[in-house]
This record gives structure tokens, sequence and C-alpha cells, in this order.
């Protein structure tokens, strides 16, 4: 009962955030697989005639691949934020972490609503696949390997949020600690691109990213308010 | 047996001691007002004993278990108002009441919740963000209250209220304590508040407690005694345990700790005192008095100087 209630508050807190984010990927997605099949006019005129007819001869990974990977970004800094700063800031933090729950139930709170709202981007991410591939828009009809490399740009966003949280939560002075978080999740995200092709760079990443949510779960326990 | 106990405790913010060590016990059943000047360290010192801030040095235990350790079960026992009465501002009141009930399964007064909420005249549909602050304490009052807490901790639960709902707040809180064994502590800045509804109080002078005492024994130490002259007064005060002294052209206003009157008395005729009156004081001219710097009052307007006021 309590977890439901947790869980029922952030995720009213969070979805307006998620549903921007969202709406931005859906919108830019699609407007993006159109205008490079040259279905819309732009500036009325069609855009095979307009600069947008060379992202057809793009897989669908660029174009919108990139709007994924920054609305996730995004994203995770944005409910990383909501989540951890505001409510220092207001006030409110000091009444919830005294209701009678254990601390690491709100953080599970937390970081479920922001799972879901990663998996609904992941979950945009394949229609928009589907939508590419379906209507022919593309002209290099977009590759399946594509779909799972753009799976894994939402696993970005929420490293970008566990380092925002841990930076949220952290003490002290901003060079010495509070960047740390900040500075883990960068290093963390530039080592995720290149870690397939390194040997053993794939269980390297996720060992980095579980020592995060180990960090970020111990600073939300030892919290002050 | 207490409801609270604390054993020197300290609080240290970056080199800056916030709470020196301090120690002392809220029995079972009472009702303690916690004064202090602001920065005095109450705030930090309710948070300690709620483990939302962790101390330097020292622990204190809320009904048996230390505040560093407080399981959700020792919580659900203690209710706690925050300062500025802070609540989720996008609920509406019965989203608010809903929530906070999911936490006190069996504990949760439902009759109670909706009588306060009637008795403040609100609506259920209101929300937090559409309500005045007043209307905020009410609610938050009525939210704390609810789950019958054991102990109730309020950090300046009255501030910026007006009278009328300050009054109904205490009213609410006098609800709670009239049920057998519940104990409250609560900071405040208004002195007749205190008055009014506490038993014991502690007072807390930068980061150190300078008094834990009820408020008969605290009344009964603290007084003030006009000296009058027939000339200029003499420059200095010579006792002992004088907090405040204020010369005037042809007297001195002196406030005491735990006077010796025959003392004061035997200064005051060998100063060549004209007459010696003893001042009526309320616990506001106590407290300030109690709290004041002891080294002097720094002037805040030029023209105490020329009236003479020393």
């Amino acid at each position: 009962m309590a977890w439901r209630s947790v869980l029922w508050k952030e995720y009213r807190e969070c979805r307006v955030i998620a549903a921007l984010a969202l709406g931005a990927l859906l919108l830019l997605g699609t407007f993006l697989i159109l205008a490079s099949g040259g279905l819309l006019r732009v500036h009325g005129r069609w855009s095979y005639e307009s600069g947008f007819s060379n992202m057809a001869q793009l897989p669908l990974l660029w174009p919108v691949g990139v709007v994924l990977y920054a609305v996730s970004l995004d994203l995770g800094i944005a409910l990383a934020i909501r989540q951890y700063a505001i409510p220092g800031v207001t006030g409110e933090s000091g009444p919830q972490l005294h209701l009678p729950v254990r601390r690491s139930t709100h953080l599970w709170a937390k970081m479920s609503v922001c799972l879901a709202a990663f998996a609904a981007l992941a979950i945009a991410w394949v229609a928009l696949f589907a939508f590419a591939a379906v209507s022919g828009a593309l002209r290099v009809p977009p590759q399946v390997a594509s779909l799972f490399r753009g799976l894994l740009f939402p696993v970005f966003g929420f490293i970008a949020y566990v380092g925002t949280a841990i930076t949220c939560l952290s003490d002290g002075k901003w060079y010495r600690d509070r960047l740390c978080g900040a500075f883990s999740a960068v290093l963390l995200l530039a080592f995720s691109i290149v870690s397939p092709s390194i040997p053993a760079g794939v269980p390297l990443c996720i060992l980095a990213f579980g020592s995060m949510v180990v960090v970020l779960h111990h600073l939300f326990r030892a919290r002050e308010t | 047996m207490s409801a609270i106990v604390v054993e020197n405790l300290v609080k240290c913010f970056d080199r800056q001691w916030a709470v020196n060590p301090i120690t002392f016990e809220v029995p079972r059943g009472s009702i303690c007002g916690f004064l202090g000047r602001n920065g005095a360290g109450k705030t930090t010192t309710i948070k300690m004993l709620l483990g939302l801030l962790h101390p330097t040095s020292g622990s204190s235990r809320l009904l048996d278990c230390d505040s560093t350790t407080l399981t959700p079960e020792v919580r659900s026992r203690i209710g706690y108002v925050s300062e500025g009465h802070r609540l989720t501002r996008w609920m509406r009141i019965r989203e608010i009441e809903q929530y906070r009930k999911s936490f006190y399964r069996g504990r949760w007064d439902d009759r109670l919740f909706a009588e306060m909420i009637e008795y403040f005249e609100l609506s259920p549909k209101q929300k937090i963000k559409q309500l005045s602050n007043g209307q905020r304490a009410q609610v938050s009052l009525a939210l704390t209250l609810a789950p019958n807490p054991e102990l109730l901790i309020m950090d300046d639960p009255t501030l910026g209220l007006d009278p009328v709902v300050r009054r109904q707040f205490l009213e609410g809180m006098v609800h709670l304590i009239m049920r057998e064994g519940r104990t409250v502590l609560f900071s405040s800045h208004i002195l007749s508040d205190v008055e009014r509804v506490s038993d014991r109080i502690l007072v807390i002078d930068g980061g150190v407690l300078r008094a834990d005492c009820t408020l008969a024994e605290f009344s009964g130490s603290v007084c003030t005694f006009v000296l009058s002259f027939d000339g200029r007064p003499p420059e200095t005060v010579p006792l002992e345990n004088a907090l405040q002294c204020r010369r005037g052209e042809d007297r001195w206003e002196i406030s005491i700790l735990k006077c010796d009157e025959l003392a004061l008395r035997t200064w005051a005729e060998q100063a060549g005192a004209r007459a010696v009156q003893q001042r009526r004081m309320t616990l506001e001219d106590q407290f300030i008095a109690f709290t004041a710097p002891r080294t002097g009052r720094r002037k805040l307007f030029s023209w105490e100087d020329r009236d003479g006021m020393a």
C-alpha cells in the first residue's frame, strides 16, 4: 500500500516531463521520417526539392536516432532534478522522509518511474522504426541493427539520470564532491559508445553503472534535509 | 520515562557550530516549548532528533529508539510539522489525506481528520497550492494529528499565522494533548503561545541550551529591577547574574537571573539609589532579557545616546 502510494506520487510528479519527452521524440521523429521521404511540404515546396531529401539517403539511426539520444539524455537529467533537487529546495523532502516507510522505498519508486519513462521512449523508438520500415519513406531501408543500437539510447539516458541524481544528492564542494556524479556519467557514456569494440567493454560498463547505482542508494539513504 | 532523550548532541556545519553539546530530556505526557532566537539551533536540533540531519557527535533517542535508526514503525508514532508547513503543492486535500493515510495502517483516524477539515472550513477538493499559509498550517495539523501520534514535534508551527488561526492551531494541539500520555515538543518565537500551552521550556541560544525547566521556574528566575537615582547613576553594575543592564539619565534598569534581592538592595543603597522597584515582566520580556547579548547591546538608533540610554 505504501509502496503504491509512493509510486503514484512519483508518477504524478514526473508524468508531465515524461510526456513532453515522448511527445518531442514522436513529433520530431515522425517529421524527420516524413520529411526525408518527401511526404511533407517544407516552406511551401515539396521536401524533395529541399535539403531534407538528402536525409532519405541516411539510415534511420542518424536523423531520428540523434533525436532519441538527445531526448533520452535530457529526460534523464530533467527527471533527476525533479526527483532529487526540487524537493530539497521546496522543503518537501523533510516531511516526505519522515513518513513511516523505508528510504529505499522512496528511491526504488523514483527509479521505477524513471525506468518506465525510458521504456516508453524505447517503445516510441520501436514504433518509429516500424513506421519508417512500413511507409518506405527512407530510401535506405532501416536496418534491424539500427533498431537495437537505438534501444541503447534510453539506457544512456538512465546513466545520465543516475549521474545527475548523484550530483543533486551530494554535499560538499562542487569541484570536489558534487560534480563526481555528473563526471562519472559523462565518462561512462563516452566509454559505453566505444565499449562494444573493446574486449570486456560491455561487462565493464555494466559494472561501472552498478557502482553508480550503489553510490546513489547510499547517498539517498544518508540524505540530510 | 522520557519520550525524548538527548545526550551531548553536537552539530557542526563547515567549521561553524550550530549546536554545541546539548543534553535534555522531555518527559512523556509533557508539553515542551523549545525557545530560541533566529539561528539559535532549534531547527537543527529538531532535524537531528528526527534523523533528518546526522549529528557531528552525541546521540538522541525518541520513544526509546535511536534517532539515527528510526524504523518506519517508530516514525509512525511520531508526528512532525515542519517549518513553513511544506506539503506537496499539487495535491488536493483529499489526495494528500489518502496519500498519508496509506502509510499509517490501523492508526489513521478518518473521523478526526474530517472533523478538523470541517472545523477549519476547508474543502477536500481544494488544492494545497491554492491555500493560504494559515490554511496550509491547518491541513498540516490535521494530517499530523490524524495518525494519533504519541510524540508530536513541531518546528515553529505558528510562524506567519494570524491570531485567529494561531488560536485554532493551539486548540488543535491541546486536543491531542488531552489524550493520555501524548508528548509535544514545539519550537516557537511566539512567547504567548508557549505560555498558553507549555508546561516545560527549553531555551537554546547560540547552539547552547541555557534553560531546561518548568515554565513557573523560568518565570520565577528572571526579574527586572528599576533603580532610581537623584543624580547620574553609577557607571557600572557589579552584580553577578545580571543579564541586561540599561542605564538612563537617572536610573538603572537591571534584569537579573536568580536575583539575590538583598545583595541588590545593599548595593543600591551604597550607590545612592533613591528607590528600588521590581518591574513586572512578561515571558517575552524574560526571554529577551535571558537571550540578549551579555556584552552589551549595540545601538540601533542614533537617538539612543541623545536620550541617555546606554
